[in-house]
């Protein structure tokens, strides 16, 4: 690993370290509780719509808001859908070399300003890439929970996934003239 | 009279099997994978790491591919400005990357209209197909579900300011939905 914490280790503690995981770490079966979490607010909501240009008033009407079921506007679901799978990503998909797909992305609860999000993923399959010899295919399940423990997100997606001795960051480290 | 700016379209606007380009593209930028990628505390240096990028098959920043489909859901906003609850997206499958400088246009295929039970709204599954550089190559598609609102229980229909706009036969029918 290229920093290597000195001393041992607790049990919980990832043994990819800061490099993050290349297709040899995921074994079918693992669940990752991914750090941090974090909080959404209105201004989630506002960046969005600079971002997106969004014109669904749910989410930037407080008055229309009030006369949906909603009563007040929830965090776009599209913000945290993404959320879901970027805090996932330095104990994921960190070292791939693109985002294949994904089967589902499902919103299951309404995520309003001030909840917290924190995300899993369970590693559900392996295999080899038939064309590539340098990577090979991961899916994972990403679970998002509020602060009650509700799962608001669920998202199943596959990725093409670097092997270690095929990765970037190891020949850039090498250019640079560091060490492993 | 007075007549409102363009509404979106509503449950009973979509027809199955219709295709619809969308009015908005959007040329994205290396700036714009930046906030979507930090803003949500995504690491992935393949996205703005250009010395290591250098180093992929690509050689240079693959934009955040999470964007694509964020920036979908803002170019059909417009057709989509009345979804009430978004249920989700399947089959959601990457074609081809985004680079700085792309630009993206949208194509919908309506895949399903139809009731759910519910009465204010019913349920819209739309097929987006996302694609750059004049619609010469696919980058992304996917399904998405959604509840859209029908027209005469549209929350805009309560809102004071907007009351001067209802035609009657609104303002009797949503006057029985919400007291």
């Amino acid at each position: 690993m290229v920093s290597s914490m000195s001393g041992a280790r607790p049990p919980w503690y990832p043994q990819w370290d800061e490099e993050g995981p290349y297709f040899e770490d995921f074994e079918v079966g693992t669940v990752v509780k991914h750090w941090p979490c974090r909080t959404l607010t209105e201004y989630d909501n506002i960046l969005w719509l600079s971002y997106t240009g969004d014109s669904n008033p749910l989410y930037f009407d407080k008055e229309y808001a009030k006369y949906t079921d909603y009563q007040r506007n929830p965090i776009h679901p599209l913000i945290v859908i993404n959320l879901a799978l970027a805090l996932t990503v330095r104990d994921t998909s960190i070292n791939s070399i693109a985002f294949l797909g994904a089967e589902y992305m499902m919103i299951h609860t309404p995520v309003y300003p001030g909840d917290t999000i924190c995300v899993e993923s369970e590693t559900v399959a392996k295999r080899e890439s038939r064309s590539r010899p340098e990577a090979g295919i991961i899916t994972w399940v990403h679970r998002a929970f509020n602060q009650e423990g509700r799962l608001v997100v669920e998202i199943r997606r596959t990725n093409l996934v670097y092997k270690r001795e095929y990765s970037p960051w190891r020949k850039l480290l090498a250019i640079m003239g560091r060490r492993q | 009279m007075k007549i409102s700016g363009y509404p979106g379209r509503f449950f009973e606007d979509f027809a199955k099997g219709e295709r619809i380009v969308h009015r908005l593209g959007r040329t994205v930028t290396y700036q714009d994978n930046l906030y979507f990628t930090h803003t949500l505390l995504n690491t992935n240096p393949v996205h703005f790491d250009k010395e290591y990028t250098e180093l992929t098959e690509f050689k240079r920043p693959l934009l955040v591919m999470t964007m694509t489909i964020a920036l979908t859901y803002g170019i059909t906003s417009e057709t989509f400005k009345n979804a009430y609850k978004e249920i989700g997206i399947k089959d959601l499958r990457f074609t081809a990357p985004v680079f700085d400088g792309d630009t993206l246009h949208v194509e919908t295929e309506i895949l399903d209209v139809r009731e759910v039970g519910r009465e204010d709204s019913g349920l819209v599954v739309a097929k987006h197909r996302v694609y750059k550089n004049n619609f010469s190559q696919l980058v992304c598609e996917f399904t998405r579900e959604v509840l859209v609102y029908k027209r005469a229980y549209s929350p805009r229909w309560r809102i004071q300011s907007q009351k001067d706009l209802i035609p009657s036969h609104i303002s009797s029918e949503t006057s029985k939905l919400h007291p």
